[in-house]
């Protein structure tokens, strides 16, 4: 391996709506990167007829279901894969359709990095909006908007600035992000896919495929604070070959070395870490995102659910934490029900309870004025008349746990500040929630 | 990290994930690389401790030799639980029909089979090797995959599956098919092979077969497979780039004798792995249609 495979995976969206040709984008970028294999582009030139280019209809290539296929749509999230001499991808395919946001949710809740389509005739619209929301919501780091199909606007410059314009503005209002990067691109014919434009030679920035590469993949945060969560605890007694006790689970957040003390939660326990493994190859350092094997130099008894955290960065703990909610099932919000929690590796019986305060980690919304003032995103309030707990709702709550939970708020850490809510009667996923801070924080 | 580290640590966890919320789990093992690579990650996952999943063939009686051999020696060499559900017995059972015609195969009875043998086990959950770069309609399934009563996958009612939260509830005869490497691709695969060490049967590479033509793959000639009239064999340097029943595996044409050598070529190559498995060539959605009655 080349020392730039060390480069770790870049996991990306791509989002649109309806027809603005999100599939024909990805096609075409792996078209054009040299990605797709020759018989799966065969497969799809059998299809349908060629297009004006005489290339294979690129949409057709994620679209993997039949009646995806029959319908034209996309349904469900397509995930692909795609190498360059730089490094490796995991793209998500996102569906457009309102009713599928839950499936983008899905595909962004591990993303670094978004694509976001936006069709020059319509500009932005609902689902631009939504689709911003959302990636803010789940913290994406890098965001690239293409305007497509400027070749129905014979790749004029006006369109495009118009458009620019509209969601450069739009995003810096709303979501404090002064420079996106937006690009005009023709997705069915490739202009500033992979290669620059013969037709838009105003246009001298980069092709998307660039922006891709240059985009930082999530080096991790060190100076994240330390947790580990364990998914399995062996004592000494039950491990035949060893006299020691072990615990199997994930660094969640930060990073641990072997002599390291770390708090237990739940209780007041502190325990100093003698030796990490990843399987049977020890290790003298864990960092966020491995599945690693811990050895204690005191004896100790752990459970699933625990956390181990650094101990000058607590945890945050509470039996009625603030949670933001998105709704993702058919099945409205029952605020009289109870409903299972999953945060971490725990699991617990809650009530969900409306709640007024909005927004309270939603960075640049609360600083706004203006014009956009409008968007639902900045009222300063939303009233608990205003919460319908509907699909595809964002709204806040108070959970009843039966039970203290510990945690960090949402923006400091994804893994520990997530959590998913469960149907007891169905055990479908119904919703997704993002931990908020404390009030005074 | 770097991909590989990325990658097998998401596995683990996974793995880990099924021990925790599962009662009655087992790997489903073909004997490929990637349920190897699957059976190594789950013993490195809970290294020192002992493997703690049975291994389940569904056999069709249509493998090859070499497959065979390497799974029972490697039962034997590390001490693994194996259990075998026989697409034979379901024939004489009369539970399936054996498929009559030119093109007949086995490869769809293993879901009559596989759901058969889950049932009589009371398995909750089937951990599998299936990556969703193999093919479209696995693109789209989610890692832990609900089944419903009858075994069905139902693509559009599949659970939202959110950061690392894997929801593994389930109501009574429910199960999950769970996919520790769906974001692997065939390429990191062998890296893995490559940097572990990991033992594959020989047919993974380059060696001397008598095979013939048919339909655009070269397949090998053995007791399931004669060649018709009018075809002629011949012997050829290939290797396999799948495993799966013999009459229906194609071959590629290659030297590559070591896993470096393999991956060489797999980086110039440019079809895709399941481009030889006439199983998937039945129809645009051969693949759909068989995980939505219950298959792999």
């Amino acid at each position: 391996m080349s020392k730039n495979h060390s480069l770790s995976i870049l996991r990306m969206i791509f989002a649109g709506s309806v027809d603005d040709g999100k599939s024909t984008l990805m096609g075409r970028l792996f078209y054009d990167a040299g990605a797709l294999p020759a018989d799966q582009i065969d497969q799809i030139a059998q299809l349908r007829t060629l297009n004006e280019n005489n290339l294979p209809d690129f949409s057709l290539f994620t679209d993997g279901l039949r009646e995806e296929r029959t319908k034209g749509i996309t349904i469900d999230v397509a995930y692909r894969y795609f190498r360059t001499k730089n490094r490796q991808y995991i793209v998500a395919d996102t569906p457009g359709h309102f009713q599928f946001t839950r499936n983008m949710i899905t595909a962004a809740s591990n993303a670094n990095l978004i694509v976001l389509l936006v069709d020059v005739q319509q500009g932005m619209i609902e689902q631009t909006k939504l689709h911003m929301e959302i990636a803010d919501r789940l913290g994406i780091k890098h965001w690239i908007v293409c305007v497509n199909k400027m070749d129905r606007v014979d790749y004029h410059m006006n369109d495009f600035e118009r458009v620019s314009q509209e969601i450069q503005q739009y995003a810096s209002a709303v979501y404090n992000r002064k420079n996106i990067s937006i690009i005009p691109v023709s997705a069915l014919h490739g202009d500033h896919v992979v290669e620059p434009s013969a037709s838009m030679t105003w246009y001298s920035g980069p092709t998307l495929l660039e922006l891709i590469e240059q985009a930082e993949s999530n080096e991790n945060e060190h100076d994240k604070p330390m947790r580990f969560s364990v998914q399995c605890f062996y004592s000494a007694s039950e491990v035949a070959t060893s006299k020691c006790n072990f615990a199997l689970g994930r660094i969640e957040g930060g990073c641990v070395y072997p002599g390291d003390d770390v708090a237990v939660w739940p209780g007041n326990e502190q325990l100093r870490v003698s030796r990490i493994f990843v399987g049977s190859r020890e290790v003298f350092c864990a960092t966020e995102g491995m599945s690693v094997t811990m050895q204690f130099s005191n004896s100790c008894h752990l459970s699933r659910g625990m956390y181990l955290w650094d101990p000058k960065i607590e945890l945050l703990k509470s039996r009625q934490p603030r949670v933001t909610v998105c709704w993702l099932s058919e099945q409205k919000c029952d605020f009289e029900a109870v409903y299972l929690l999953k945060h971490g590796h725990n699991l617990y019986k809650v009530r969900i309870q409306k709640d007024s305060i909005r927004d309270i980690n939603s960075g640049g919304g609360a600083k706004t004025e203006g014009i956009q003032t409008k968007e639902s995103r900045i009222k300063p309030t939303k009233s608990i008349g205003d919460i319908f707990g509907k699909e595809n709702e964002i709204f806040n709550v108070l959970v009843n746990l039966e039970r203290e939970m510990a945690f960090d708020p949402y923006t400091m850490n994804r893994n520990t500040g997530s959590v998913v809510f469960i149907n007891p009667a169905t055990f479908e996923t119904c919703a997704a929630g993002f931990l908020c801070p404390f009030d005074n924080e | 990290m770097n991909p590989i580290d990325e990658l097998e640590a998401e596995a683990i966890y996974i793995l880990r994930e099924v021990y925790a919320q599962f009662k009655r789990p087992a790997i489903l093992f073909s004997g490929g690389k990637d349920s190897i690579v699957l059976t190594h990650l789950a013993v490195q996952a809970f290294y020192p401790q002992k493997m703690p999943f049975p291994l389940l063939h569904i056999d069709t009686g249509h493998n090859f030799p070499e497959t065979i051999a390497f799974r029972d020696e490697l039962v034997r060499s590390r001490h693994f639980e194996l259990i075998i559900g026989s697409v034979q017995e379901s024939i004489d059972q009369g539970k399936a029909t054996e498929e009559t015609g030119p093109e007949a195969s086995r490869n769809s009875l293993q879901t009559i089979t596989l759901r058969d043998t889950i049932c009589k086990l009371g398995l909750d959950a089937c951990i599998g090797g299936g990556r969703r770069d193999e093919e479209k309609a696995r693109a789209k399934e989610r890692v832990f995959s609900h089944r419903d009563v009858s075994g069905q996958w139902r693509p559009d009612r599949q659970r939202p599956e959110l950061w690392h939260h894997y929801n593994g509830l389930a109501l009574k005869g429910e199960h999950f098919r769970i996919f520790p490497l769906s974001n692997w691709t065939e390429l990191d695969i062998w890296s893995y092979i490559q940097r572990e060490n990991i033992q594959l049967p020989s047919l993974y590479f380059a060696h001397n077969r008598e095979i013939i033509r048919r339909n655009g793959s070269l397949l090998s000639v053995g007791p399931y497979l004669k060649p018709r009239n009018g075809e002629q064999t011949e012997r050829l340097t290939i290797r396999f780039r799948t495993c799966g029943d013999m009459p229906i595996t194609g071959a590629i044409e290659s030297k590559a004798q070591t896993t470096e050598e393999v991956m060489e070529e797999l980086k110039l190559m440019r079809t895709s792995e399941r481009g030889s498995r006439a199983d998937d060539q039945r129809s645009e959605t051969a693949m759909e249609d068989r995980k939505r009655e219950g298959y792999f």
